[in-house]
């Protein structure tokens, strides 16, 4: 073929060709998609502190392990109520004169889906202590520890925020931990990156590959039968509430209560109980507040009735079982309360 | 190069060394020190450090073009096809991923997933498939297979391997019809890296007694194998169904590193010891090549085994809707392998190192005896 004799027709044919497909599949979407997208209108700016915080986030490399989307699959739902969108990203532009765009997307989960931690994780000594230390608050944890986020202080000032880290992870340091503005930035960035909800009477992507027991609950639902398989108490616990109260039930001194032994978990206060799963507390102010874990994570009432169960009858509890009818009745009734 | 004639410029091929060099070197500082482009794969090097690789490129490109321009031959030969090709586009992918015209938004997803396959398939692929095209013909001592299949993989690998970026970013919030162009082109890939493997196999057919009874040619030959198995496990993990149980798992680790090591890396290091101790007359140990070889084969199959088994299971218990923290648990005894397989990649380094030395700067072994 008289084209592979020919270097001033080959080199320019074969880049051309590749310079249209480029065109066609990169940058022409790219530019309409810039063109035909807005912010959900329950967006707002990240803050000055927050956008420090993701300039913390991106130097750090976080994106290596942490990625910020919810595919449309339902086996991402645990990390977002919704399937993300590319509104969610829309007011995300260039970061510096330096630096490109940072949606932050990543392609790796080593760690967590971060794009709903604001919700999932709301807690400022929680995100404080494991930064500090991820092994303080998750014993199998393998992410890196950022020290150098922090100080060591004899006599810490009323107005710094000091982390109560357990004194096994000081590694002999005399001194209180105090978070630096890097640290609070960092975490404000972090409790920032929630869901945006979607404009009322819009109604979400819906997530596809639904397994057969999701498919099975919505069946039973519909029906109006509560045939629904038993929940697992444990890995709802696993995933829900480990990661402050501890797989052994006994929290961190300091920081999160233990429930081996509570007389919430075991007492006959149902009512504040559920309120406490549902809407979160904060009542000891030895103990750090609790998030509105339920409610933020849309917790069922088989779901709140498995954890319950599994509470009372873990670490050497010994409660009484509960039943999804009863939480359900009690669960409208504090879902009421909190509103008001 | 194959043009019978010599390279048209020594001096322009000196700078872009020193280019590319310099890139590395300042764009390893600006990392470490937390400067990084925002969190692209691959696209970390912020644009001044990039900027050094394009001068690189547009001099490697004015060297190379003048060179296959002077040839002596009529035509020009497949890897010059490739070589110079792959020069050419990688310009366009980097100009298109660090122009700022068309990155806000999910648009920086859409250039990211164009780029970080690119980067590959255009760059290192295609140029590594040039070198093995002279490469093999010249050590086997007999002429490529076939042309014809030469001038299809060609081809195709261009309109293929072009369109399937977005397969990285499956379920994302990017248009679903760029999505499925990119599962198609995925499943595109199929012909060209069929065509090519075949071209390169017929090639040593008649000849495999070099592969045990020479020390360059098992690296080509792993090359070629890995690039068959590497190509066609990416075909399998752009379906859909795939997609749930391997993204964002360390399967696509070991994808990228048999990729990248298997393919790229082997063929390089089989170049290496082809050409310089032709130029410097000095041979390596064979056994220690042997050692080298040895060591980084079985290194990264302990490293890519055991991680895409782990990565399976990982993506099972997350489709499972398992406690997230159990799945990293599961996850320590096949890091563990990686380990002990990333090591023995290392130490072969070491011995490479070595033999590089032998190759050049150590006083040659007539020498040393007499």
């Amino acid at each position: 073929m008289s084209i592979f004799d020919d270097h001033k027709k080959l080199y320019p044919i074969a880049g051309l060709l590749f310079l249209a497909l480029t065109i066609i599949v990169v940058i022409a979407p790219a530019l309409n998609n810039q063109k035909n997208n807005a912010p959900l209108p329950g967006s707002r700016p990240l803050t000055k502190s927050e956008k420090a915080g993701k300039l913390i986030y991106i130097a750090e490399g976080c994106v290596g392990c942490h990625s910020q989307q919810v595919r449309n699959v339902e086996m991402d739902k645990m990390w977002g109520s919704r399937p993300g969108m590319a509104a969610d990203y829309a007011n995300i532009g260039r970061t510096s004169i330096l630096q490109n765009t940072a949606t932050l997307m990543g392609t790796e989960r080593t760690g967590p889906d971060l794009t709903d931690v604001g919700n999932r994780q709301p807690s400022l000594d929680w995100n404080l202590m494991h930064l500090f230390n991820p092994r303080a608050v998750v014993e199998q944890s393998i992410m890196p520890s950022y020290p150098w986020l922090f100080e060591i202080k004899k006599d810490p000032a009323k107005w710094e925020v000091v982390v109560p880290v357990p004194p096994q992870f000081l590694n002999g340091m005399e001194g209180k931990v105090v978070a630096k503005k890097e640290a609070l930035d960092l975490v404000a960035y972090l409790q920032s990156l929630k869901q945006v909800p979607l404009p009322t009477g819009t109604k979400p992507m819906e997530f596809l590959f639904k397994t057969k027991k999701t498919e099975v609950a919505a069946a039973g639902a519909a029906g109006g039968e509560a045939k629904a398989e038993a929940a697992d108490g444990k890995a709802l616990y696993a995933t829900n509430c480990q990661s402050c109260h501890q797989e052994n039930g006994e929290g961190l001194k300091g920081a999160f209560p233990p429930l081996k032994g509570s007389p919430i978990v075991m007492g006959e206060n149902l009512e504040l109980y559920v309120d406490i799963i549902m809407n979160g507390y904060d009542a000891k102010p030895e103990y750090g507040v609790m998030a509105a874990v339920g409610t933020n994570m849309e917790f069922n009432e088989h779901q709140v009735a498995a954890i319950i169960n599994y509470e009372r009858s873990s670490w050497g509890n010994n409660g009484k079982k509960v039943t999804p009818e009863e939480i359900k009745k009690i669960m409208d009734f504090v879902k009421l309360k909190a509103q008001q | 190069m194959v043009s019978n004639n010599s390279i048209f410029s020594i001096k322009l091929g000196w700078i872009a060394l020193l280019c590319t060099n310099l890139m590395i070197i300042f764009g390893t500082i600006c990392l470490m020190a937390g400067i990084n482009n925002g969190g692209g794969e691959f696209r970390e090097y912020i644009w001044p450090v990039m900027a050094l690789f394009a001068v690189a490129l547009i001099l490697t490109l004015i060297n190379f073009f003048m060179t296959v321009a002077r040839r002596k031959t009529k035509e020009i030969y497949i890897s010059n096809w490739y070589i110079v090709s792959s020069i050419i586009f990688t310009i366009i992918v980097a100009l298109t991923a660090y122009l700022p015209f068309w990155q806000d938004g999910v648009s920086e997803t859409i250039v990211q997933g164009y780029f970080m396959h690119s980067g590959v398939g255009m760059w290192f692929t295609l140029y590594t498939l040039g070198l093995l095209y002279y490469f093999i013909p010249q050590q086997l001592n007999k002429p490529i297979y076939a042309y014809s299949l030469g001038i299809l993989a060609f081809w195709t690998q261009i309109l293929f391997y072009t369109i399937i970026g977005t397969h990285h970013f499956i379920f994302a919030p990017i248009p679903w019809w760029l999505q499925t162009v990119g599962i198609v082109g995925s499943a595109g890939m199929i012909i060209p890296v069929v065509a090519a493997v075949l071209n390169y196999l017929m090639t040593f057919r008649g000849q495999w007694h070099k592969v045990t009874n020479t020390y360059t040619v098992p690296f080509f030959f792993v090359a070629v194998i890995y690039y068959f198995i590497v190509s066609i496990q990416g075909t399998a993990e752009a379906f859909k169904y795939t997609n749930l149980l391997w993204h964002f798992t360390d399967f696509t680790v070991a994808h990228a590193h048999l990729g990248f090591y298997g393919i790229i890396t082997f063929g390089i290091w089989g170049g290496i010891y082809t050409i310089v101790p032709r130029l410097t007359g000095k041979e390596p140990i064979q056994m220690l090549v042997g050692a080298h070889f040895w060591l980084a084969f079985i290194g990264l199959l302990l490293y890519t085994i055991p991680l895409s088994v782990g990565a399976t299971l990982r993506g099972l218990m997350w489709m499972d809707g398992k406690p997230f923290i159990d799945s990293v648990v599961l996850m320590f005894d096949w890091w563990l392998w990686r380990a002990i397989g990333g090591s023995l990649m290392f130490l072969s380094h070491l011995i490479f190192m070595y033999n590089f030395y032998q190759m050049t700067c150590k006083k040659s072994i007539e020498l040393e005896e007499a």
